[in-house]
């Protein structure tokens, strides 16, 4: 894994907090992200990381803190302060979005080619066999054959179409993805194959990533460094291995202890 | 010049599941390490080798004291530093030999052992002559190269660990008993690569059990039983 | 007329609400305006749109013609314009030239449209995404952020089923630069007439409540790829009747044996052509359709 090396964050965050009607739904987190980097969010369900990833991408208003985004210019954005336009410009060029669900996150009435083609004509792509060829490449990028270009998602296996969503999100090479348990719903196996093609490509394309994850395995196979939470808050942060082979907190060491290898 | 400043390091686990449970393994361990030279851990299993050997790899913990490392012309204190910190200090100045290839599927052997030093910046004409070379030295057959290690024999996937390591170059490693599981003619040749890296100047810290390693390799030995003591 | 209704069959107030709808649609050109659509004297998918808007732009001095498919005698033609007759008692016309207000149904008269005139859509789905986007929340939104992508990806889709853009009707447009606007179920071939017309072009949908508007002489640009570009409908046949070439045909079953007959849609037009003379190969035999 190749992770850059510089100082400047990509995404920042500090004093993170949200709350739905009362009910907390995550307080306090900080965090850095730098360019290349894939940081892992662990813990329960409930735990508050899919609330923490939608404050951190913009989908949730924050009720306190803030979130900075280094945009390409070498600006900064405030990810709640921008305007709706320039947050789904983010969402359709500079980042990624991949859901637990591929349902959630593929167009199901529309072909794999359209699936891949949909960002570079939103960003204005309007040539019919430019955006053919680039929808072929990352097929083939995902390890899916060309010849189901035309092929409905719905006449795909789950694991094939997980990677069809990780292609058309990735086909404007975005530089920060975020992702709900991207291996969720698969079974092992096809879980294996999928975690070695996401770590491939974060690697090859520099891509930082945030994942949250309930699976420990999943978060040492990709994840740099890990935040683990309960009950909306962080209760330890730092180097993967470190908090899987030495956790501090009376929670990461039960987690820890929980699973059977990680 | 010294590279390496354990500065007053104790260690403990403190097991939350079992009543707070703490086991100490360390107290007030200090010593400087400088380039060149080669440090062997010593005591007993249990003593705290391994343990010291992944604090200043940043895998475990540390509650007290500092482990200061010189990388790229700062001290960084890896106690301290941001994890971002000690990803590129781990790319670019200290390595961690363990006894263990950690394999990855469907990853052929060659870009494997090429990956530390690409990551360092090197070319990959350069990566790929040092990966050669280290690999025939190691006497893994050229037919496996192109394969995953996934399922080689634990001595090949040891001697392919190596070449990995030995590939890139650090000013510091730590070595986990680097000739175990060797026969005799590759335990001579792991010797003579880590003397290689050791004129080069990389300064090292290992875990040797084989006493012929240990006598050629090392110039300083320190006995991890003293500081358990104080532990204790 | 009768005086059992109001002018144009709404109630004053109806009609005021109705053309501040327009005056901010054409203020806007090609951006969905709601409005309060009223409960015609006639089934919603008949024009109860387009009766509204016509209803609210109608003055005693206007002349009417109704058109369905380019016809001015088809049921839905005939039964608006039999309605305007019985509300308002203007005076109605067949001829393009001599229309003030030209209500359609799925057709642009081939006469071209003068300034002044007003040309009156009925529109069933207003919505160009609707059939990629179910939700209107959404939909609303990508217009408001003119998030258009997804608009390329149906003629996309078009393109690797059929192999060119299969769309014939109600094909996407880019109005003034910013909306995109479904022209109605008008077919392809007219949507050229609707770039920098002189007339002024309103849009109502009944059902969904909404009307639209492309004010005169406002860029109306039909949405393709660069190597797929927009091209209208072209027939082997000339018009049987007029012998028309540039005209959108229909296809006419004349007998149970599988003879037929191509002719304009716009039959006001092909008459014309035809009492200045011009002939088709079929116009000797005093077909019936030209009568």
């Amino acid at each position: 894994m190749n992770v850059s090396s510089s100082d400047t964050p990509l995404l920042k965050a500090v004093g993170v907090s949200k709350s739905f009607g009362g009910v907390l739904g995550c307080r306090n987190v900080d965090l850095d992200l730098f360019p290349g980097e894939v940081l892992g969010i662990v813990g329960e369900s409930g735990s508050g990381k899919s609330t923490l990833l939608r404050c951190l991408s913009g989908e949730h208003e924050v009720e306190g803190g803030h979130v900075h985004y280094a945009l390409r210019t070498g600006e900064t954005a405030d990810v709640h302060g921008m305007g709706p336009a320039q947050r789904r410009m983010l969402m359709r060029t500079d980042w990624a979005f991949v859901h637990q669900n591929p349902r959630d996150g593929l167009r199901m009435g529309v072909s794999a080619g359209g699936n891949v083609g949909e960002r570079l004509m939103a960003i204005g792509d309007r040539h019919y066999g430019n955006i053919r060829n680039t929808a072929i490449d990352w097929l083939e990028k995902v390890e899916m054959s060309a010849s189901r270009i035309d092929h409905m998602p719905e006449t795909f296996s789950g694991g094939m179409q997980q990677r069809l969503q990780i292609a058309r999100n990735l086909v404007t090479r975005p530089r920060l993805a975020f992702m709900d348990e991207p291996t969720g719903g698969l079974d092992v196996s096809v879980q294996a194959r999928l975690l070695d093609l996401l770590r491939g490509l974060v690697a090859d394309l520099g891509l930082a990533c945030i994942i949250v994850t309930h699976d420990l395995a999943v978060a040492r196979h990709l994840s740099h460094r890990l935040m683990v939470m309960r009950a909306g808050e962080v209760v330890e942060a730092g180097l993967t291995d470190q908090i899987l082979d030495d956790p501090q907190h009376p929670y990461s060491q039960l987690l820890v202890s929980s699973i059977l290898r990680a | 010049m010294t590279v390496l400043k354990i500065n007053d390091v104790a260690k403990d686990f403190t097991l939350h599941a079992q009543d707070g449970t703490r086991l100490a393994v360390f107290d007030q361990l200090s010593f400087d390490l400088d380039a060149s030279e080669c440090m062997a851990l010593s005591g007993p299993s249990g003593i705290g080798k391994s343990t010291l050997m992944r604090m200043i790899y940043g895998n475990f913990h540390c509650a007290q004291g500092e482990i200061l490392i010189r990388h790229q012309d700062d001290w960084v204190d890896i106690v301290r530093a941001h994890p971002h910190r000690i990803l590129d200090i781990r790319r670019h100045t200290l390595g961690y030999v363990s006894q263990f290839l950690r394999v990855l599927p469907r990853v052929p052997t060659m870009e494997i052992v090429t990956e530390p030093a690409r990551a360092q910046g090197v070319g990959d004409a350069e990566a790929t002559q040092r990966a050669k070379d280290l690999l025939t030295r190691l006497r893994v057959p050229e037919r496996l190269w192109s394969l995953s290690p996934m399922t080689f024999s634990g001595g090949e996937q040891q001697r392919i660990n190596l070449a990995r390591c030995f590939a890139a170059r650090y000013a510091v490693m730590l070595l986990d008993e680097p000739t175990a599981s060797l026969d005799a003619e590759n335990r001579a040749t792991v010797i003579e690569i880590i003397a290689e890296a050791r004129a080069r100047g990389s300064a090292m810290i290992g875990i040797f059990h084989d006493q012929a390693a240990r006598d050629a390799l090392c110039t300083r030995e320190i006995d991890m039983s003293i500081y358990a003591e104080r532990a204790a | 007329m009768t005086d059992a209704y109001n002018f144009a069959y709404l109630d004053e107030q109806t009609k005021r609400m109705i053309r501040r709808a327009i005056l901010k649609a054409v203020a806007i050109p090609g951006y969905q305006v709601p409005f309060a659509a009223r409960e015609m004297p006639m089934p919603y998918g008949w024009g109860t749109g387009g009766v509204q808007v016509t209803a609210a732009v109608l003055g005693r001095d206007d002349v009417l013609k109704v058109i369905d498919q380019g016809s001015d005698d088809t049921t839905n033609a005939v039964s608006i314009r039999s309605f305007f007759v019985k509300t308002t008692g203007v005076a109605t016309t067949d001829k393009t030239v001599d229309a003030t207000v030209i209500q359609t149904r799925h057709r642009i008269p081939e006469t071209p449209l003068t300034a002044g005139q007003i040309l009156v859509y009925q529109v069933p789905i207003p919505e160009p995404l609707r059939f990629l986007e179910p939700r209107e929340t959404e939909t609303r939104r990508m217009h408001a952020l003119e998030d258009y992508g997804l608009m390329h990806v149906k003629l996309y889709e078009d393109i690797s089923k059929h192999g060119h853009i299969a769309t014939t009707y109600a094909y996407p447009v880019k109005v003034n630069g910013r909306y995109v606007t479904d022209p109605s179920p008008t077919p392809k071939f007219d949507n050229p007439k609707m770039n920098n017309s002189p007339a002024l072009q309103l849009f109502g949908a009944g059902r969904e409540k909404r009307i639209y508007a492309i004010p005169p002489f406002t860029e109306v640009v039909s949405l393709d790829f660069e190597d797929h570009p927009f091209a209208v409908q072209t027939w082997d046949n000339d018009c049987a009747l007029c012998g028309a070439t540039d005209t959108f045909l229909d296809e006419i079953i004349t007998d149970d044996r599988g003879s037929r007959m191509y002719v304009c849609s716009d039959s006001d037009y092909c008459q014309d052509r035809q009492a200045e003379g011009h002939q088709g190969d079929q116009s000797s035999s005093g077909s019936g359709a030209a009568a």
